[in-house]
């Protein structure tokens, strides 16, 4: 009798499912951690995402169809990653998913997605191997080996820099990759690398690598680690005397760095795949209307790329319904030939492997008159 | 060259006068009543936030700073005692429950302050100017660990103290009152946790509710290398320890400080487990 109840139930929502189809909505999945340590990653992308969406809907929808959002919360958890990539295919047949904004749980829904012939934009995941070998994967994501070279290159340029302290924090996996890619920079640009230190996530005390660097003639400080190491080592350099500034990604990225370290930040140079400060039109816009949703930021602008992006390769691929694979191929082939797209994370475009090509936001860490720290931008 | 040399030296007994002052803390206690106090690193860590507040709400004068939050953290730790450590002791428990009952004092203290004030670093204000940073920390340890040596040695309260790490029984007999002169410990043990915790928010101008963790450690350490119960051995251990390690980081790398620390250890326990200054004491059966 429980039986026939339970099939009787998915029956109906089978069919209900079936309805909406027919009422004229296309629909995309967006999935990523909305609660647990990771919350505000998976919150962010999906507080852009929703924006896109009203925007696009507004706006008269994509081939005369709403579009509509359905978001599931893998909590952190790569398992309900992959449970929730299987409802996407399986249940919902949606057009296209949003998602994992972490790259280990790419990781694990990329191929499932690939193998379903189900596009998929990661909005945020920057680990090597996440879309490669995957023609459904792609990410809209700032990559260090494009960002870290073109700031050495802007800097060199801008601010005549020459002879960097490279300081590499060696328990990080982010730290120790993105220093090589800065010590490859420096030699293709002819930069010079005069002392290297290395420190460790969790450290206190910088008092012997800052001491070991002071006799050194420098411009700046290459920091490739994370923000909270980040701010007691500026405080030791100019306890020690040392006024360089440092120069380091969006691991830097937090209101902990100058709210720790005061003024002795003032002159960090951050590169990142976004920033408020921007004066274009679109991207002001953007800061404008999200300022009631929970302020923008680099994820939520990563997911409000992603949904554009989605809706554009609809558009060119004229797609009507999505549980047709044949039509879920014309989104594919759309986005990987898809030319410059111009995002509020910036102007991309998709490499054959189905990484983003962007140019890294430059921002210094700079005061206001009334004593409030921001990010200043320096390439536009 | 020399001078970079001369100042890696001043970085490392910086920090070493720091430990000792920590390591002081495990050493007393463990000398009176042999309980190793892991809540210390964490009634450190309390000093050092009650610093920030005490600066923050009324101003950043040193001397008013560091004295406010070495009278709290006394009283904290004398709490500490009364609350975690007596009841145990009345009942004549086995050493390893007030072990126990320490570890969890720790995990209670630092997640207390998390909750209270989050898990993020927080900045420190200047309250001694940088140039002359370094020295007036290293004299401030070393006025305090005089006192403590002028207390422990000219005083009657030190005398007692001294009685009762002898033996407790004999000491009640000759009309002192022990649970009186381990709260005394306790309180002076704290005090010295809370100046260093004052010291080291000065020194890095930063602090958060984790480190006295892993700087309870290190201090644990360094009274350890002295020979654990000795004052005199947990000072020079804490300069030895803060030594090596800021010599390890400059002259070999950073990834080796805490395996150094924790290297001197092992090495100890296998080579000398009475640490440099401890007594050899035989077991009478």
């Amino acid at each position: 009798m429980r039986k026939l109840l339970v099939s009787s139930i998915v029956a109906t929502t089978v069919a209900l499912g079936g309805i909406a189809f027919a009422a004229g909505e296309l629909s995309l999945g967006i999935q990523g951690p909305e609660t647990g340590n990771l919350a505000t990653y998976g919150q962010k992308t999906l507080a852009g995402a929703k924006l896109a969406i009203d925007e696009i809907n507004a706006a008269g929808g994509v081939n005369g169809k709403t579009l509509k959002l359905i978001n599931y919360d893998s909590r952190g958890d790569k398992a309900e990653s992959a449970n929730i990539i299987q409802r996407f295919i399986n249940k919902d047949k949606v057009c296209g998913v949003i998602g994992e904004p972490t790259s280990g749980a790419t990781f694990v829904i990329g191929p499932i997605a690939n193998k379903a012939k189900l596009p998929l934009i990661s909005a945020g995941a920057t680990a090597d191997g996440v879309v490669e070998k995957k023609p459904y994967v792609f990410r809209d994501t700032l990559l260090d080996a494009d960002g870290a070279p073109a700031t050495l290159k802007f800097l060199m340029d801008s601010k005549k820099w020459k002879n960097f302290v490279l300081i590499t924090s060696v328990n990080n996996d982010y730290s120790v990759s993105m220093s090589k890619i800065f010590t490859n920079a420096a030699k293709k640009f002819g930069a010079n690398i005069v002392g290297e230190q290395k420190v460790s996530d969790g450290d206190k005390d910088f008092s012997a690598q800052v001491t070991s660097i002071k006799n050194l003639k420098f411009d700046a400080i290459i920091y490739t680690g994370y923000y909270p190491e980040a701010s007691l080592l500026l405080l030791e350099l100019r306890k020690q005397g040392i006024n360089a500034p440092i120069i380091g990604g969006d691991g830097l990225l937090s209101p902990d760095l100058w709210k720790v370290a005061k003024d002795a930040a003032l002159g960090s140079i951050i590169f990142a795949g976004f920033s408020p400060e921007a004066k274009a039109k679109k991207i002001q816009e953007f800061v404008e209307k999200m300022k009631s949703r929970g302020e923008a930021d680099m994820f939520s602008a990563q997911g409000y790329d992603a949904v554009y992006l989605f809706a554009d390769a609809m558009k060119k691929a004229k797609v009507t319904d999505c549980a047709d694979v044949k039509q879920r191929e014309g989104i594919q082939k759309a986005l990987a030939t898809m030319p410059e797209f111009d995002g509020v994370s910036g102007k991309m475009k998709f490499d054959k492997e189905g990484n983003a090509i962007k140019k890294p936001f430059i921002q210094e860490v700079a005061k206001r008159a009334n004593g409030e720290y921001y990010l200043k931008l320096l390439n536009e | 060259m020399l001078s970079s040399l001369f100042q890696q030296f001043l970085n490392g007994i910086t920090v070493g006068s720091i430990y000792s002052l920590v390591a002081l803390g495990y050493t007393m206690v463990y000398g009176i009543i042999k309980l190793i106090n892991f809540a210390h690193g964490d009634i450190f860590m309390v000093g050092a936030f009650i610093g920030l507040i005490i600066s923050i709400k009324m101003g950043t004068n040193f001397t008013l700073v560091i004295f406010i939050a070495i009278v709290l953290t006394s009283f904290i730790g004398v709490l500490v005692e009364k609350i975690a450590y007596k009841p145990l002791r009345n009942r004549n428990s086995a050493r390893i429950s007030a072990l126990i009952s320490a570890i969890g004092v720790s995990i209670f203290i630092s997640n207390l302050v998390v909750l209270i004030n989050g898990p993020q670093n927080e900045s420190y204000p200047q309250l001694l100017p940088n140039n002359i940073l370094q020295i007036l920390i290293i004299l401030i340890s070393i006025g305090l660990m005089y006192g403590l040596y002028y207390i422990v040695h000219n005083t009657k309260v030190g005398i007692a103290m001294r009685a009762v790490s002898f033996n407790v029984n004999t000491a009640r007999l000759m009309g002192i009152n022990p649970d009186m002169v381990i709260s005394f410990t306790f309180a002076i043990g704290s005090l010295l946790a809370g100046a260093a915790g004052v010291l080291v928010g000065t020194y890095y101008r930063a602090v958060d509710p984790f480190m006295g963790m892993m700087f309870g450690l290190k201090a644990f350490v360094a009274a350890v290398l002295g020979g654990i119960g000795s004052i005199p051995g947990a000072m020079v251990g804490g300069l030895i320890l803060g030594l090596t390690e800021v010599l390890g980081v400059a002259f070999v790398s950073s990834s080796f400080r805490d395996a150094i620390a924790f290297g001197i250890l092992i090495i100890i326990l296998i080579v000398k487990p009475t640490g440099l200054f401890g007594k050899k004491t035989k077991e009478k059966v």
